[in-house]
């Protein structure tokens, strides 16, 4: 059988913490599986980067995804489980449904903000979109 | 107060917000590499130079455009800039990119901030000036706005994109809307037509939405093909 494969969304906030220590015991516990953390930025416009250069905005992306994994390093370091870093441009629930897919995913476990109903409906939850377009399994941690 | 200059208003808080926080933005990335104080020195002088600009292009701009097929030029820039809002930057380095990798410098910095600046400041003005029409106060008003949008404009701009995709593109049908009624006064169109120039104020300002959109959505749709702007870093 093949390594499980695990994404997690990372954005640097509590819930995703949260989601990543529920993906790490679940990889505990299949033995064989391989977490594929992911960073999703929002694009900036090339009427920006038409200024400052592409490398630049290049060296703006590097810096937001690590400082999205910063907060995770320790946890990731302890844990001894396999896995990589990404990060993607883009739509936050699109960029991972498709990330999910290209890397064949078994599995996404993210956080969810855990906004009343109505709010989340209103703000249009990444969460909500995940579940619409994956292709695997998605589990939401509180 | 009349209809026409609520809508007047509305469109020029419209490309306030898109226009002085792409300008904001600019300042933020462009003075990113810098150590610390200098940072805070170039995001400071960029800013100034931003809000400068904005007030003395503005005292010009009236006269500016009365000067024949200078709306139309003024208008050819404000579609090159809402199409270019549409399409993500994606990082990836091109072989003729030549500009500061990263302004490590704060001398690179200010070079790139007050062309950015020189450039947006006016596409800023021009379109408030073309929502503003013959409304002075407008046109007053509009400026004072882009004022604060440009101090702190950068995080509201990043916010905004991430939360609303929807804001961008409509931010720039709204430019291309703008681009057009600009385009339809000019004083040389209106010389040379006699009586049809009043027929393109209707056709030009959704004619000139539907283009930047529909410009801006194939781009972007041909950079995200492209599956550029991907980073991993082994853990």
């Amino acid at each position: 059988m093949s390594t499980y494969q695990i994404v997690v969304p990372l954005d640097g906030s509590e819930p995703a913490r949260r989601a990543l220590e529920a993906a790490i015991a679940l990889a505990g516990r299949l033995g064989d599986a391989e977490l594929r953390l992911i960073n999703v930025q929002p694009p900036i416009p090339a009427s920006v980067g038409d200024f400052i250069g592409s490398e630049a905005v290049h060296g703006y992306y590097d810096d937001a995804a690590v400082k999205a994994f910063d907060g995770v390093q320790a946890l990731l370091n302890a844990c001894g489980v396999r896995h990589s870093l990404d990060y993607r441009i883009g739509a936050a629930g699109e960029a991972i449904a498709d990330f999910a897919r290209e890397t064949g995913a078994d599995q996404i476990v993210m956080g969810t903000r855990g906004l009343g109903a109505v709010k989340g409906l209103l703000l249009g939850s990444v969460a909500i979109r995940v579940a619409q377009l994956a292709s695997c399994p998605v589990t939401l941690v509180k | 107060m009349t209809s026409q200059w609520l809508i007047g208003l509305l469109q020029i808080m419209g490309v306030n917000i898109i226009l002085s926080g792409d300008n904001a933005l600019v300042i933020a990335l462009a003075c990113r590499g810098l150590p610390g104080r200098q940072r805070v020195v170039g995001v400071w002088l960029g800013t100034m130079a931003a809000v400068v600009l904005r007030i003395v292009l503005a005292a010009a701009i009236v006269f500016v455009l009365s000067i024949p097929l200078l709306k139309l030029a003024g208008a050819a820039m404000l579609l090159w800039i809402a199409i270019r809002l549409m399409v993500p930057e994606t990082g990836a380095a091109h072989d003729d990119d030549d500009r500061a990798a990263s302004a490590a410098t704060l001398w690179m910095a200010v070079k790139i901030v007050v062309v950015a600046d020189a450039i947006m400041s006016l596409d800023n003005v021009i379109s408030v000036a073309a929502a503003a029409g013959d409304h002075f106060d407008l046109l007053a008003i509009g400026i004072a706005i882009s004022i604060p949008l440009v101090v702190i404009g950068s995080q509201l701009m990043l916010w905004l994109i991430d939360r609303f995709a929807w804001i961008i593109v409509a931010g720039a049908a709204l430019l291309g809307w703008i681009a057009g009624q600009l385009a339809a006064t000019d004083p040389w169109l209106d010389a040379w037509s006699d009586g049809w120039v009043d027929t393109l104020y209707y056709v030009l300002p959704p004619a000139g939405a539907i283009f930047v959109v529909a410009s801006g959505m194939t781009l972007a749709a041909r950079v995200r093909a492209a599956k550029v702007g991907q980073g991993s870093k082994e853990g």
